[in-house]
C-alpha cells in the first residue's frame, strides 16, 4: 500500500478533511505527511482561516443601491 | 389583488436583496440585475402569492433561483476551471511545492484581532479572480454552507470534478492573499 502522498495531493486531501471526506486510509497518509511538512501544515492552517473568515463574509458589507439605481428598478415596475 | 407599491418593495427589500447576491455573485451589475428580475418576477407573478410565508421571504426565494441558474450558466463552461496540465503553477513534476510557491507563515494573521475590513476588501478581490465555475463551487461551499453533494447535484458536475475545483480555488485564494493581504 502506497503511504507516501506528495504535497499537491496532501492539500486536497487538507481541503476535503474540512468537509469530512477522507477515507480511513487518506487520513493516515495525510497524518503521516504532516509530520514531515511544515508547508503543508501552513496551508491547512490558512486554508481553515479562509473558510471561517468566508463564512462570516456577509455581515461586512456595506454595498447598497445608488438612489438612481432604485428609481429605475422603481419605474420598471410601474410600467409592468 | 392587494394594491402593489413599486417605491415600498424597492424601499422595503432592495438593499436586502443586493447585500445577498452581491457577494454571491461578486460583481455589482450582475447583482442589480438579479434583483432587478427578481422584483420583476415577482411582480408579474403577484397573483400566485399565496401569503404562506412572508413577502420577504417569497423575494428571498425568488432571488436564491436566478442566482442558481447564474451558477448553472457557469458549470455549462466547467471547462475552463480545470486545471490542465500546463497551468499547474503551485507544485512542481514531483507533486511537491514549487519554488516561491509555498505558503508562508502568516504569523498574526490568523488571530483573532485582524483587521476585518481590509481582510474582506482584499478577499473580494482575489474572488474576482476565480473562473465563474470556481467562484460558484466556492460560493456555495464557504459562503452558504452547502455540501459538495448538494453543490454537485445543482451545478450537475461529478464530485470528483467538485473536489479539483474547489482545492484549485483554495489554492489560488491563499496565494492571492499572501501577496496582497498579509506582506505589508
Amino acid at each position: 500500500m502506497k503511504m507516501r502522498i506528495t504535497c499537491r495531493e496532501a492539500t486536497e486531501f487538507i481541503v476535503k478533511r474540512e468537509e469530512g471526506k477522507l477515507t480511513f486510509k487518506q487520513r493516515v497518509q495525510l497524518w503521516l505527511h504532516m509530520g514531515i511538512c511544515g508547508l503543508c501544515k501552513l496551508f491547512a492552517k490558512q486554508s481553515k482561516f479562509i473558510s471561517k473568515m468566508s463564512s462570516h463574509l456577509e455581515g461586512h458589507l456595506e454595498e447598497s443601491l445608488t438612489i438612481e439605481e432604485k428609481t429605475q428598478m422603481i419605474e420598471s415596475l410601474q410600467k409592468q | 389583488m392587494a394594491q402593489l407599491d413599486a417605491t415600498k418593495w424597492v424601499n422595503d427589500y432592495g438593499d436586502m436583496l443586493y447585500r445577498y447576491a452581491y457577494p454571491r455573485v461578486n460583481d455589482k451589475e450582475v447583482a442589480k440585475d438579479l434583483v432587478q428580475d427578481t422584483f420583476l418576477a415577482a411582480w408579474r407573478n403577484h397573483d400566485n402569492f399565496k401569503g404562506e410565508i412572508s413577502e420577504k421571504n417569497w423575494l428571498f426565494t425568488i432571488l436564491k433561483n436566478k442566482i442558481i441558474d447564474h451558477y448553472r450558466k457557469a458549470s455549462t463552461r466547467l471547462t475552463e476551471g480545470l486545471p490542465d496540465n500546463t497551468d499547474d503553477t503551485y507544485f512542481d513534476d514531483a507533486g511537491h511545492w514549487a519554488k516561491q510557491a509555498g505558503p508562508n507563515d502568516w504569523g498574526t494573521g490568523l488571530s483573532e484581532t485582524v483587521e476585518r475590513k481590509e481582510f474582506y476588501e482584499i478577499l473580494d478581490k482575489c474572488r474576482k479572480k476565480l473562473k465563474d465555475i470556481q467562484s460558484a463551487v466556492f460560493t456555495m461551499k464557504y459562503l452558504d454552507g452547502l455540501d459538495s453533494e448538494a453543490i454537485c447535484k445543482e451545478l450537475n458536475i461529478t464530485a470528483s470534478n467538485f473536489w479539483v475545483l474547489v482545492h484549485r480555488a483554495k489554492l489560488q485564494l491563499r496565494a492571492c492573499l499572501e501577496r496582497n493581504w498579509t506582506t505589508k
